[in-house]
């Protein structure tokens, strides 16, 4: 019983400390989507191997005071001034990272995303003076050879994280290919649907010695939705006609069946599903043109799912279909318990319905009735410690 | 989760794959490690057991096995069962080597082992570290600026396969070049916390290594000396004020131990003498050596001896000084047969003070006891030089007479002077006397003093250093050759010298070893150096090394609490607590200027050609004039913004400026006459200006 409530006192306080934590960083580390080290966003200590590395100076200075041997002495002063510039040059090295993030593509949470992340070579991503790029640029000859770039092995986690994601910086130009932008790719660990913020990203690199750890936490503020996983099954498909008022009719029947007839065909609009061009068309005379269908009113559809289905299923099923619906490149609409969209095609359409699906009670979606958008973020901010505490857990268990 | 992080790992694995160009740089810089250890193996033979460093030898040849390919890496049982083998063999060497070299024995065998399996970045880690202390017990026996620098080497070596192991991608040679600027870098470093950091005293006493004492030994047979003979390491360095302050050669007596028992073959210290030391000095009383300076003695000298290891007590001083405590970082202690000890063994090079008393006279400190022991000989041996004694002494009536009449005899009767005299079993000194009649300088002392003792004259053997080299007007090098001994007898309450080989061979005295063997057709050393080391060349070049040796070791090796407060003494005048914190506030800043010297180099101006450079500054004046801040806007857009704050001239310069500026950067134009264009330029920045002064004022 003790123990119990000792673990949740000890569960609140790492809480506290992780969330004071947090909010130190924002304060030192702001978001953006760029990143170049500065003194305020490096963090330098010894690793273990710089620390035996003092005591073994320290060592030598005490065996040459006991022995009075003067050459032991200078010896351990020798290896400490070592260890006393390496910290500059550790430093030095991590400063010179710059690093640039990828957009996030969204990823169902049955695959690995990946969030990407581009490495710019300080000295050519001086975008601030225009002139002087100019000028190094007609120097054929760079003046600024690899030296100047961050060397040595990265670390990459995620903050909260055991994971590790070990890269060697400047693999590529070892092959002899110059200034080339290498890019990180670090696996997102996220398995449950949602829309998530990333977590802070915590780049560590001990370049030159491995005296000391350089590392620092980004945070991208980027953030990424986790669609749900597709599931093949029914669902009733709602035929929602241009007139409203009038009933509709429900049919189970599996939706990716396409059988209906052609009709005419009439000029393309920009927004239309492109697989109804006919391209054959466009080839013999450049013009854009589009089957048009006998009952575009069948295309029409608004997905739903009974309510006796579990909700986790139901939405895995919608999104399996709203998936397959999106590459006929029919029009359609959800609805399902707070989700209510119109019926649409088109890219940002699918999206906006995969993400509809993936946030439902999870974080809240956009698209949910009552939700109110800026809470839903802000207690997502606020939740994030939670939420990561959830996530550790089940990574423990 | 558990798909998860299967996936992870997969991801994790095809990371590695991408790690592979990595791997060639582990594997070499483990065998760097590898060699960096067997060339700390072959500079530690003297701590090292032979077995020991065969093992080490062996763990270094499956590196390169594996380096090749040629070999996998061997199991772990095979290197525990080594393990445990090597452990059993260092316990049961390890009573007879001393609990120093076990330990170093014992780190070497752990480095060979684990060296063998090494496969991680920790134990990379742990090896590393290990072999820095290893250069630190190198330090224990080889002192010599050489052995300095090729540790240094070595440190060097190991600190590259560190940055090469952790530079993945970094080619060999810009790690070497880092590693050496770094090492460069921090020497000033070190040498400015070497000349602050305040000197300590040993903190507690160490372990010391049982091997390899050198020089005089506590026991001498005659013949002992002679072998010391060959060798010309240096014994002590002796440093006086002046060159008017160095003794004459033939005073140069340099006093270490005396030898009161004899059993008819070897001199040795007498039990009853340490006996004697011990009860003596826990009565407390002085011995007569510290009160010598306290009588009015105007003639004396202080100086400076740095001693070279010898990993024993005992110390050597000209005959007489008094030691010199408050100076002396390891005290001297007065005997009471005017010999001195050191507090602790001399491990390392150490300077010693003393203040040398000429004219002084070594009394019978201890009365009777003295006398009674000087006069014991074995009754049983050597009968004939007995009762020639006997003979002499009702010859003559004093003790100074019996002493003059066995003085000539060495003269008169043919003795010779060599190196390598006739081996003496039986009765040796019946049958150096009257048969052999060669023999180095401890046969002629020891036939002496057993004389002497056979006539009822107390005498004593006494061994030491006679002679020495200088090195500079104020400087004297004694040598291992320059090894000698003679004889004291008790006359009239005081000790008198008598030096038997002075009269066989007189140059020992004025002109040194090598001397004294040429008149007699021998040579100290044999073989091929001999000739080369009479070439002006290489004497010269040996006079160098001796003087760089002499400046190591008074700077450096020497370097102790005295010489760190004189030093500051010189250069601040009084000390006080004041200006040590001053001392030490200095330096950390210096050590501060000395890192932003490295880190924070003057930021050169990016060398552009000079009408680029004109147009920047023209843009700067019509930056400053108008408030416009051209930011990262091209020319062409820069002169869009600020054409309506400008006026006639000034725009039309500027115009002109861009247009040149955009033709001669852009143009293309290889060969671009830059002088035309610098001075057209030129000109406009000059009716900018005048334009802009114009407007301003």
């Amino acid at each position: 019983m003790i123990s119990l409530f000792g673990r949740a006192l000890i569960e609140r306080l790492s809480n506290r400390w992780l969330s004071l934590v947090h909010r130190w960083l924002d304060k030192r580390i702001p978001p953006a989507s760029q990143h170049s080290l500065t003194m305020n966003t490096i963090f330098v200590l010894p690793t273990g191997f710089g620390w035996a590395f003092i005591i073994m100076s320290l060592c030598l200075f005490l065996l040459g005071t006991n022995y009075q041997n003067n050459l032991m002495v200078l010896l351990s002063y020798i290896l400490l001034s070592v260890m006393l510039l390496t910290l500059f040059y550790t430093h030095q090295n991590f400063a010179r990272l710059m690093v640039k993030s990828k957009p996030l593509a969204p990823f169902h949470c049955h695959q690995t995303g990946f969030f990407h992340l581009a490495v710019v070579p300080q000295d050519e991503s001086d975008y601030s003076d225009s002139l002087s790029q100019v000028i190094r640029s007609s120097n054929t000859q760079s003046d600024f050879p690899s030296s100047k770039r961050c060397k040595g092995n990265i670390v990459a986690s995620w903050f909260g994280h055991k994971a590790q994601f070990p890269f060697i910086l400047d693999a590529a130009e070892s092959n002899g290919a110059e200034n080339t932008t290498q890019i990180l790719t670090i696996p997102i660990p996220q398995t449950r649907r949602g829309l998530f913020s990333l977590p802070r990203l915590t780049l560590a690199c001990d370049y030159p010695l491995g005296l000391y750890k350089c590392w620092t936490h980004l945070d991208f503020s980027a953030e990424t939705v986790v669609y749900a996983k597709p599931l093949k099954g029914d669902v009733n498909t709602v035929s929602a006609l241009n007139d409203e008022s009038e009933q509709s009719t429900h049919s189970t029947s599996m939706t990716n069946q396409n059988g209906s007839d052609f009709h005419s065909l009439s000029d393309y609009k920009a927004g239309e599903p492109l697989n109804r061009v006919v391209w054959k068309q466009v080839a013999k005379s450049g013009d854009w043109v589009v089957k048009a269908f006998e009952e575009p009113e069948q295309r029409n559809h608004v997905l739903s799912v009974d309510t006796n289905v579990e909700t986790e299923t139901a939405i895995s099923l919608l999104t399996f279909h709203v998936i397959e619906q999106s590459k006929q490149g029919n029009l359609f609409g959800i609805q399902y318990q707070s989700i209510d969209i119109k019926p649409s095609s088109g890219e940002t359409h699918t999206h906006q319905c995969l993400k509809a699906l993936a946030c439902l009670h999870n974080g809240g979606s956009p698209f949910e009735k009552k939700a109110n958008t800026f809470n839903a973020v802000h207690s997502r901010k606020v939740n994030k410690t939670k939420k990561r505490s959830k996530v550790n857990k089940s990574a423990s268990s | 989760m558990k798909a998860f992080l299967t996936r992870q790992n997969a991801v994790v694995n095809s990371l590695d794959m991408a790690i592979t160009p990595s791997t060639s740089h582990k594997s070499t810089s483990y065998l760097m490690l590898a060699v960096a250890y067997g060339v700390l193996l072959l500079t530690l033979t003297d701590e090292l057991m032979v077995w020991v460093i065969v093992l080490g030898m062996c763990a270094l040849v499956v590196r390169v096995l594996v380096y090749l390919k040629s070999s996998q890496l061997p199991h772990p049982r095979t290197i525990n069962l080594l393990a445990v083998l090597s452990l059993f063999a260092l316990t049961w060497f390890g009573f007879s080597i001393g609990l120093l070299n076990s330990m170093i024995n014992l780190l070497a065998v752990a480095f060979a082992l684990k060296l063998i399996l090494l496969n991680s970045k920790r134990d990379f880690h742990l090896l590393f570290c290990t072999s820095l202390f290893l250069i630190g017990c190198g330090f224990i026996s080889a002192l010599s600026m050489i052995a300095w620098l090729g540790y240094i080497g070595v440190l060097l070596f190991l600190l590259l396969a560190l940055a090469y192991y952790h530079g993945p991608v970094t080619p060999l040679r810009s790690s070497a070049k880092f590693v050496a600027t770094l090492v460069l870098q921090a020497i000033p470093i070190a040498a400015l916390l070497f000349l602050v950091m305040p000197q300590l005293p040993p903190l507690w006493q160490m372990p010391t290594s049982k091997s390899q004492q050198t020089g005089l030994s506590d026991t001498v047979t005659p013949g002992d000396i002679a072998s010391l003979a060959k060798s010309s390491d240096l014994a002590f360095t002796a440093t006086f004020p002046s060159n008017d302050d160095i003794p004459l050669p033939q005073q140069r007596y340099w006093r270490a131990l005396v030898m009161e028992d004899f059993d008819g073959k070897t001199w040795s210290i007498s039990d009853r003498r340490k006996q004697a030391e011990r009860q003596l000095s826990l009565l407390q009383k002085t011995p007569p050596l510290t009160q010598l300076l306290s009588a009015d003695i105007n003639d004396v000298t202080d100086y400076e001896m740095i001693v070279e290891p010898t990993k024993q007590n005992w110390l050597f001083a000209l005959e007489l000084s008094v030691p010199n405590n408050e100076k002396n970082n390891i005290l001297a202690n007065a005997q009471f047969d005017y010999t001195l000890r050191a507090s602790t063994p001399l491990m390392s090079k150490k300077s010693f003070y003393f203040t040398y008393v000429p004219n002084a006279s070594i009394d019978n400190a201890a009365g009777d006891f003295e006398r009674q022991l000087n006069s014991l000989i074995p009754t049983t041996t050597n009968d004939e030089t007995r009762q020639w004694a006997l003979a002499l002494k009702r010859q003559h009536a004093t003790p100074e007479l019996l002493a003059n009449a066995i003085m000539n005899y060495f003269r008169q009767q043919g003795f010779s002077y060599t190196l390598e005299p006739n081996a003496m079993p039986v009765d040796p000194i019946d049958t150096f006397l009257f048969e052999e009649k060669a023999g180095f300088c401890a046969h002629y002392a020891s036939a002496m003093t057993f004389a002497l003792r056979a006539a009822g004259v107390p005498a004593r053997m006494v061994t030491g250093y006679q002679g020495g080299e200088q090195l500079d007007d104020n400087v004297l090098q004694v040598r291992q050759y320059d090894a000698h001994a003679w004889v004291e007898a008790l006359i009239n309450g005081q000790w008198q010298r008598y030096d038997p080989t002075s009269m066989v061979a007189p140059s020992r005295l004025n002109f040194g070893l090598e001397q004294a063997l040429a008149e007699f057709g021998e040579k100290r050393t044999s073989g091929l150096l001999g000739d080369i080391s009479e070439g002006a060349l290489f004497m010269t070049l040996q006079n160098w090394m001796r003087q760089m040796d002499y400046q190591w070791s008074k700077w450096i090796l020497g370097f102790d609490a005295n010489k760190q407060k004189d030093l500051l003494e010189d250069l601040l005048g009084q000390i006080t607590t004041k200006k040590i914190t001053a001392v030490f506030l200095a330096s950390l800043s210096v050590v501060g200027v000395i890192l932003l010297v490295y880190f924070f180099p003057i930021k050169r101006q990016p060398n552009r050609p000079k009408y680029q450079r004109i147009y920047r500054n023209a843009l700067g004046l019509v930056e400053k004039h108008t408030g416009v801040k051209r930011h990262h806007l091209s020319p062409h857009q820069y002169l869009k913004h600020v054409d309506n704050y400008l006026e006639g001239s000034t725009k039309a310069s500027l115009h002109a400026m861009t247009v040149l500026f955009n033709e001669s950067v852009y143009g293309g134009d290889d060969n671009l006459d830059k002088p035309l264009v610098t001075s057209k330029m030129k000109q406009h920045f000059n009716s900018v200006k005048q334009s802009l002064r114009k407007q301003n004022a």
